[in-house]
């Protein structure tokens, strides 16, 4: 499979069973089956939201935290979830089977 | 001796010699010369001298006036190349051009372009680089006062920084300039002698007028121009005198006027978009010989159809023109253009529409019959496919046509449609004139004049083909096709008069007091003085001038002014002032309607204008001389034309050169002339007459009789579809261009705070207007429940609603619905929708904070009828005006309301006279399915699946409580779902909204991101889209949960979710993934002053500059700095000027806030940051915050994509801003003072701003997109050379190491791959986190 990746990080790839995965658009590195949120695959990282901008100091920095979500081969970026702490993590996206 | 004019176009230069003695007109062309203009000028007067039989030098030597329309100043702004420029203004300031008003990113566009949020920018390049803005230390008040002296020391160092910037052009605008000159004119003055090389220009000599924007770029305009112009008109002057003229060379200017070459090298900005007004002139002067008052100017060339007007002979002016999206204030000829002529592609959409333009073949290669190597079919090879063109005989006989090549082009088109050629050539040449008709509606209709009442002109080389179907579409009576049609602008410039307009902003208000008098006579007076130094400077005598004295008047707090002449007989004292109140008021009426003045509100005088005019117009225009004969001698034979009635049949065909005054020609015909063929259809006429004009009485043809549009099976002919949708689309828009126009209020006028809609006679949703979005969202929701309600309803009945559960996002939003009948039944509705300034309820304003339920907040107005079978309901508008704090301002909305839905009714009946109810009905069920189908097109483009999302809203009005808005979007089988399950449940507090904000929410964020380019109709989305959500959540909240604030909370909380998740399901598709985007100022940032202003009248009002958050980044770029809000794409933030006036503020500073944005590979646009103080006042000010966005960023970004920074607001007690400002010149930050004390306000607060206190405003940018280790660095290096993005940032977050002006590649490289080590150590696997914490979202039950 070609084409445009997805957003700006992630890229379908039909593997060579025929199964479609998503992989990292920077370095290939596999995730998972197209039909589950990349992130399953990824590493993540909790931040302060004052690290996305010092003029976020003024916030709710005790109670927020800015999960960041990598690759985990070449740490590209793929999501940044501002939710309160200890709160479940957030599955963005999957493709139906049929359309991935 | 001679008169001669040259205008420069495109495609050709034309060239028009009157011969006085022999009092003869003589008309010639030559092809313009792209690269070498005044060669081109030279060719057309050899030309014209050719055709004379004399020769050229002899014509140039006896030539007393020389006058020339020239495109160079338009060339050099459409082609951006003019003069490297420096822009110099109030430190502090340096930002203004660059935040554009957040209006630029739309100024001048189409409704079509405008509905593209996605694809709008601010004007770019633009106009002056930010780096080559500098700020000067100085400050004016609002009175001319000066709050920072401009020091000898700031002069030179300035001087010093212009010099370095190696520019070769200045513009200098001060703020408050135009009140007291002083301080710019001593700083241009010492430039003008230390950069003898620069070209020095100062707003107080271009534009002195309120309002820095526009005064700022009128200003950088004319230095941008300054030395290109002065470098072609002096060469072109030194071209014609070696060839023999000796007469000076007049320049034509946008205002209707010519001025000396002198003048336009100092003022060439008066020289932009010249082009059409010569036609407007000629019309006006040609006009006067057959005493026509009232003249239709149209003008059809090759790429544009041109129209303006002439009332009373009067050419009609529009004092804020826009040129490559930026507004200037130079008066000029208010011309309307399209991009529909000769040479506009015929082409199919994708739903098989049959569309023409606004592409055009142009010159080169042409239409496909010129046989150039066009090969798209064109509306001239439409006319000659249809007989209309004689391929033998085009330009006089200097061309053929190549009609197989026309319809060899056509045939493609005419299989798409499944027409024969000579069917989609007839369609093409309809829509056509229906687009030219539309034009002319908007430049008649949409401003209160009925054609009916006017002479049309038509000329260009187009026109005379077209005018009888445009004329007739649009109702016009009565057509004159002038003798030289084909050149009439060159002849319109003989018709002009030497003028020089000066003018002054000078604002003074009601009552007046004996020193204003004084004032206005000696503001009048200084005018006239620079216009007498300016005549003789022209070598003229300025007591053989004519001096007209005007005022530009308004009512105290509104922004549309009306110019008011100030005859000789009328003196500037009491009496003589009120009778010119007593004339703007009539005026007033005749232009927005009766009962729209609102003279309680005080007359505000804003500008004094003077012109002086030397008569050097033609006297008369000469007549045919030695023609005589019957129409049958000029008949050359005939030919086969097409007509709709009937198809081909036989015209008679006439050779114009020789028909005589009286000739009577009989239609069907064409009358072949040297550049135009005037097309008579079945049933008319054409009369020559004595100046060789020929006449066509329209009369019954015009729209209104006959012509019914063809319905089968229920379904418009593709034709006459796209005719009615554009007509009810632009009715729309008329609706709410006349409630803006006739409301009082600073929320609907400034801030279009308002919205517009059409419904189908059942009540879906058919178009909404380019304002509020989803103020028009739920009148399908308020027309229903009326329906439902009344079980009786009649024509003339208009409903009146705010309840937030039948359609109304809040209380203040008054929703009011107008049924139109037909033949008996509902056949649609006209809506409007208005947020009233206050609604009564505890809280100024009715923004309710502290409330607990409805109770506690505003009246709810259940649906009532406002009119009832055509009378006026006084007793509701009563009640309504009962509850109120403003009631007057309640008042005039609610009139304005009332007389746009008549307007609209009238109009739609027009539609419904001229092609049946059936055909209406059927168009507004195709609007529909063109929009379900151009939305369900989309979405196949789209891979199956769920996308999953949240926002938080912070604050309920009471504690700081965060409450969740989550959104899981299914897209599948066509059709989209959001599901809003596990929202919270609704809060205790003001934010809440209702099922009609859920819906508006929803609905904007898919009309702005996949309903672009197309009628906003959601009546075409309720197949497609699902909404599931829980009643009593906190954006679906049920009876009574407090909800005054719904608008600013909830609605944009699910606006903001919703428009999150589709921009992250666009990214997923190949073909639209460049229409993916974050969304744009989540919250917006409300900040109200209260108290009394420096008038000492009492102050409750809205800051505007919080309207100026940022856009979101899109994939293919960043988000537009100061771009505004999402769900209005028409949204203002006004001048520091202007705010300065109208509260006691005074503006410290204002500017794109850097890093206020989401960071990413595309960053979001900044939000805005200025600094404020109380002024003029002694007693604190009251703060009123509401918002969202202060605890907790507003809205995520996309893909790696950072969410934009926080709204902020913080006042800084007891602070030294005044002692500093006074020691340092100026205070661009907070950094700047020294505080005792440092509030930050939380997001719902009430303050006060005492005269120690400054109050720091930031709002929030757009988010990013995508991870900001990709972003070129490039663009870090600019955006910190703009001030955009900190140092600090472009190292810590983009891992950019700068260097000097640049960046260091290889430590960059370095550091970036440091910080992906940085970022993977202590990086945990998500699953552990899901295995910790569980998961929400998609593949997880909710």
């Amino acid at each position: 499979m070609g084409g445009p990746p997805i957003g700006d990080s992630i890229a379908l790839r039909r593997e060579g069973d025929g199964t479609v995965v998503t992989a990292c658009a920077e370095c290939d590195h596999v995730f998972g089956p197209a039909d589950h949120d990349p992130k399953l695959g990824a590493v993540m990282k909790e931040l302060s939201i004052a690290d996305l901008s010092p003029l976020n100091e003024v916030g709710m920095t005790d109670r927020l935290v800015a999960r960041h979500f990598y690759c985990p081969d070449c740490a590209l970026l793929l999501a940044v979830n501002v939710q309160q702490k200890g709160d479940p993590v957030m599955l963005e996206w999957r493709l139906d089977p049929a359309a991935a | 001796m001679y008169d001669l004019a040259v205008d420069i176009g495109g495609t050709f230069t034309d060239c028009v010699i009157h011969d006085a003695e022999r009092e003869l007109v003589i008309a010639a062309k030559a092809p313009s010369r792209r690269e070498d203009l005044g060669g081109g000028v030279l060719d057309s007067v050899r030309a014209a001298a050719d055709r004379l039989g004399v020769p050229l030098a002899d014509v140039l030597s006896s030539t007393r006036r020389f006058i020339h329309g020239s495109t160079v100043a338009t060339n050099a702004m459409i082609e951006r190349d003019g003069a490297r420029t420096a822009y110099v203004t109030t430190a502090g300031h340096e930002d203004t051009l660059a935040i554009g008003k957040i209006f630029q990113k739309r100024a001048g566009l189409s409704e079509r372009e405008i509905s593209h949020l996605n694809r709008l920018q601010m004007a770019d390049p633009p106009l002056v680089p930010r780096e080559r803005v500098l700020g000067v230390r100085e400050r004016l008040d609002y009175r001319g006062r000066v709050v920072v002296p401009l020091t000898d020391a700031e002069i030179a160092a300035t001087i010093e920084r212009v010099r370095e910037s190696g520019v070769e052009s200045v513009a200098v605008c001060l703020l408050w300039s135009f009140i007291e000159p002083e301080h710019e004119q001593r700083l241009t003055k010492a430039m003008r002698q230390a950069l003898p090389g620069v070209y020095v220009s100062a707003s107080v000599d271009v534009s002195p007028v309120l309002g820095e924007y526009e005064r700022g770029v009128t200003t950088a305009l004319n230095a941008y121009l300054g030395p290109p112009i002065s470098r072609y008109l002096g060469g072109l002057q030194e071209l014609l005198s070696e060839n023999g003229l000796t007469a000076p060379v007049l320049l034509m200017t946008a205002g209707g006027g010519v001025v000396s070459i002198d003048r336009a090298r100092q003022k060439p900005v008066t020289m932009l978009d010249s082009g059409p007004v010569g036609g407007t002139l000629g019309s006006r002067f040609v006009g006067a010989a057959y005493d026509e008052e009232d003249i239709i100017c149209t003008d059809v060339g090759g790429t544009s159809f041109d129209v303006s007007l002439v009332i009373g002979e009067e050419l009609q002016l529009e004092h804020e023109p826009v040129i490559a999206q930026y507004v200037f204030k130079i008066p000029k000829v208010a011309v309307k253009s399209i991009g529909a002529g000769g040479g506009s592609i015929a082409w199919v959409d994708r739903l098989g529409v049959l569309k023409v333009g606004p592409q055009s073949a142009g010159a080169r290669p042409g239409p496909a019959c010129y046989g150039r190597g066009g090969e798209l079919p064109t509306v001239t090879d439409a006319n000659l496919i249809l007989g209309y063109l004689n391929p033998d005989n085009f330009l006089g006989g200097a061309m053929t046509l190549d009609r197989g090549a026309a319809v060899r082009a056509f045939e493609p088109l005419a299989e798409q449609l499944g027409l024969s050629v000579e069917e989609a050539a007839a369609g093409v040449h309809k829509i056509m004139n229906s687009h030219m008709a539309d034009l002319l509606r908007g430049s008649t209709i949409e401003r209160g004049h009925d054609p009916r009442d006017f002479e049309l002109f038509a000329y260009g080389g187009a026109a005379a083909t077209h005018a009888v179907g445009y004329s007739a579409e649009a109702g016009v009576r009565s057509i004159r096709i002038p003798a030289d049609a084909t050149a009439f602008s060159a002849l319109g410039m003989l018709t002009a008069d030497l003028t020089h307009s000066f003018e002054r902003g000078r604002p003074v208000s009601t009552p007046f007091a004996d020193e204003d008098f004084a004032t206005m006579a000696s503001v009048f007076g200084e005018l006239g003085e620079q216009a007498a130094e300016q005549l003789r400077l022209d070598g003229e005598d300025p007591e053989a001038a004519t001096t007209r004295r005007s005022l530009l008047m308004r009512f105290r707090a509104q922004v549309h002014e009306i110019e008011i002449d100030v005859p000789p007989e009328i003196s500037l004292d009491a009496a003589g002032i009120d009778a010119l109140i007593e004339r703007f008021t009539e005026r007033y009426e005749r232009t927005y309607g009766e009962g729209s003045a609102y003279p309680d509100a005080g007359v505000e005088i804003t500008t004094f204008r003077l012109t002086a005019t030397i008569p050097t117009s033609l006297d008369s225009l000469p007549e045919l001389a030695g023609r005589a004969g019957s129409a049958a001698e000029a008949r050359t034979g005939s030919r086969e034309a097409y007509f709709e009635a009937g198809g081909f049949r036989p015209v008679d065909v006439y050779d114009g050169e020789r028909l005589a005054p009286g000739n009577r020609v009989e239609g069907p015909a064409v009358i072949e002339r040297y550049g135009d063929t005037v097309l008579i259809p079945p049933g008319l006429a054409g009369e020559m007459d004595g100046r060789g004009s020929i006449t066509v009485e329209v009369g019954d043809a015009a729209a209104g009789s006959g012509d019914r549009g063809r319905v089968s099976g229920g379904r418009l002919d593709p034709i006459t579809y796209e005719v009615i949708r554009n007509r009810l689309w632009a009715i729309n828009d008329e609706q709410a261009q006349t409630a803006a126009r006739k409301s009082g209020s600073q929320f609907i006028y400034e801030a279009f705070d308002f919205n517009a809609g059409l419904l189908d006679g059942d009540g879906n949703g058919l178009f909404a207007g380019v304002y509020v979005l989803f103020h028009t969202t739920g009148l399908d929701m308020t027309v229903k429940e009326i329906m439902r309600r009344f079980p009786e309803i009649s024509d003339g009945d208009v409903f009146i609603t705010n309840d937030p559960w039948v359609g109304a996002i809040h209380f203040n939003d008054f929703v009011t619905v107008t049924p139109i009948f037909a033949d008996g039944e509902i056949v649609s509705w006209a809506a409007l929708v208005m947020h009233y300034q206050d609604v009564g309820g505890p809280v100024p304003g009715s923004f309710v904070v502290g409330s607990h339920n409805v109770f506690e907040e505003c009246p709810i107005v259940t649906p009532l009828k406002l009119m009832d079978g055509g009378r006026y309901c006084q007793e509701v508008e009563d009640l309504l005006l009962r509850n109120t704090r403003t009631p007057m301002m309640n008042g005039l909305n609610l009139r304005a309301t009332v007389a746009s839905q008549i307007t609209t009714k009238r109009r739609v009946l027009e539609i419904v006279e001229r092609y049946g109810v059936e055909a209406l009905k059927a168009a507004t069920v195709q609007v529909q399915e063109e929009v379900e189908e151009t939305v369900r097109g989309r979405l196949a483009e789209i891979p199956d699946g769920e996308w999953f999302d949240h926002v938080y809203l912070d604050h309920d009005g009471h504690t700081y409580e965060l409450y969740e808005v989550k959104l899981r979007l299914v897209k599948r089988d066509g059709k989209l779902t959001f599901d809003f399950t596990g929202t919270s449940e609704q809060a205790p507090g003001m934010i809440n909204g209702t099922i009609s904000g859920l819906r508006g929410g929803v609905m904007t964020a898919v009309l702005v991101m996949l309903g672009y380019e197309m009628p906003w109709s959601t009546g075409g989305l309720r197949d497609v889209i699902e909404i599931v959500s829980e009643p009593g959540t906190i954006n679906n909240c049920e009876y009574p949960a407090p909800c005054s604030g719904g608008s600013v909370c909830a609605e944009e909380a699910t606006e903001n979710v919703a428009g999150t998740v589709i921009g992250k399901m666009l990214g997923a598709s190949t073909a639209l993934r460049e229409e993916s985007m974050t969304v744009w100022y989540p919250y917006f940032n409300i900040v109200i002053l209260a108290g009394t202003d420096q008038y000492g009248e009492p102050l409750a009002s809205l800051m505007f500059d919080n309207s100026a958050g940022g856009g979101g980044a899109r994939l293919w770029g960043d988000g537009v700095d100061c771009g505004g809000y999402f769900e209005s794409v028409s949204c203002v933030c006004p001048n520091v000027e202007s705010n300065e006036k109208i509260f006691p503020v005074l503006e410290l500073y204002r500017r794109r806030a850097a890093g206020s944005y989401g960071h990413g590979r595309r960053r979001g646009g900044t939000g805005i940051e200025f600094g404020t103080i109380s002024y003029d006042v002694d007693a604190d000010l009251e703060v009123i915050v509401t918002n969202h966005g202060a605890a907790q960023p507003g809205a995520p970004g996309l893909y790696g994509g950072f969410p934009c920074a926080l709204n902020t607001n913080v006042v800084l007690r007891d602070a030294d801003t005044r002692a500093r400002l006074g020691a340092e010149g100026a205070i661009s930050g907070e950094v700047d003072v020294t505080a005792k004390g440092r509030e930050v306000l939380e997001a719902k607060a009430r303050t006060t701003l005492s005269t120690a206190d400054v109050l720091i405003t930031r709002n929030e940018g757009g988010p990013g997109y995508g991870d900001p280790l990709r972003r070129d660095p490039e663009a870090i290096v600019a955006d910190v050379r703009t001030g955009l993005c900190g140092r600090e940032d472009a190292e810590r977050i983009y891992g950019v190491v700068l260097d000097g002006e640049g960046f260091d590649a290889e430590r960059t490289a370095a550091r970036r791959e440091a910080m992906r080590a940085e970022r993977l150590a202590g990086a945990h696997p998500v699953a552990e986190a899901v295995e910790r914490y569980g998961a929400v979202g998609v593949g997880v039950a909710s």
